[in-house]
């Protein structure tokens, strides 16, 4: 499956979970800072990430390699963990996954 | 850093969960929901009014790590903070890496409540990291006196 096309579903994903238009969604657009989802809807677009692609992660997998650190116990706290996440790291994480 | 009169840590935590964007959240991933919830979460919820009993467990659990200063986050799980109960005088018990931030190196006690209006569910929670867990949730600098 091509980048393009990866990208194109993740869109679709992100416009049905946070109810945009595909269009508004761009390679560069951070999840929580320009599409203003919750960690609600992140946690909802992981779950429909597996459907979509027939991907296998789980949340706690999700979290570490988008946000980094699952058990490090010397990255201390961060509330904004996912602010920074792009949906360009969310189709790397997924054509990762399908390349495994 | 300075300590309060008492040496306790305390952090404090609010979520908000509109509720139908909760219902859908519930109907697209029903297969998924153990991941997010306890097993007893789930079968008190049964015995409820569904939804709502979930958004405001959602809304607790979101409560519960903020006022751990985690959110979603440094290897925290939603099913580590676990609110059984009654609707809205819950009891919150943390599990994992929640529970092992929070205890620091005292021990963490957790409180939280719940309201509902019409399409809203707030939860607040607030954690007293007892007399040495000074991991647990933010805090501002008080002045010893």
């Amino acid at each position: 499956m091509g980048t393009d096309h990866v990208f194109e579903k993740i869109a679709g994903a992100l416009a049905e979970v946070l109810g945009l238009d595909e269009e508004e969604v761009r390679p560069d657009s951070r999840l929580v800072h320009d599409l203003e989802a919750t960690s609600l809807d992140v946690v909802d677009l992981i779950f429909q990430l597996r459907k979509t692609f027939g991907i296998e992660i789980t949340l706690a997998e999700a979290q570490a390699e988008l946000a980094g650190g699952e058990g490090e116990e010397e990255q201390g706290f961060n509330e904004a963990i996912f602010e920074s996440v792009t949906v360009q790291d969310l189709a790397k994480m997924v054509e990762g996954r399908l390349a495994s | 850093m300075k300590s309060a009169p008492n040496d306790s840590c305390m952090g404090v935590g609010v979520d908000l969960v509109a509720l139908g964007r909760f219902a859908e959240f519930v109907q697209r991933n029903e297969p998924y929901l153990r991941e997010v919830f306890t097993r007893q979460e789930l079968a008190a919820a049964e015995a409820a009014r569904r939804d709502l009993y979930l958004a405001s467990r959602w809304a607790l659990k979101e409560a519960v790590l903020k006022a751990l200063g985690t959110g979603w986050g440094s290897g925290v799980q939603w099913t580590d903070v676990e609110a059984v109960g009654d609707l809205s005088a819950p009891r919150i018990t943390l599990h994992g890496r929640a529970k092992r931030i929070a205890d620091g190196d005292g021990r963490a006690s957790v409180v939280g409540t719940i309201g509902w209006a019409g399409e809203c569910v707030i939860a607040i929670s607030l954690i007293d990291a007892g007399s040495n867990g000074q991991q647990a949730g933010r805090r501002d600098e008080i002045p010893s006196r």
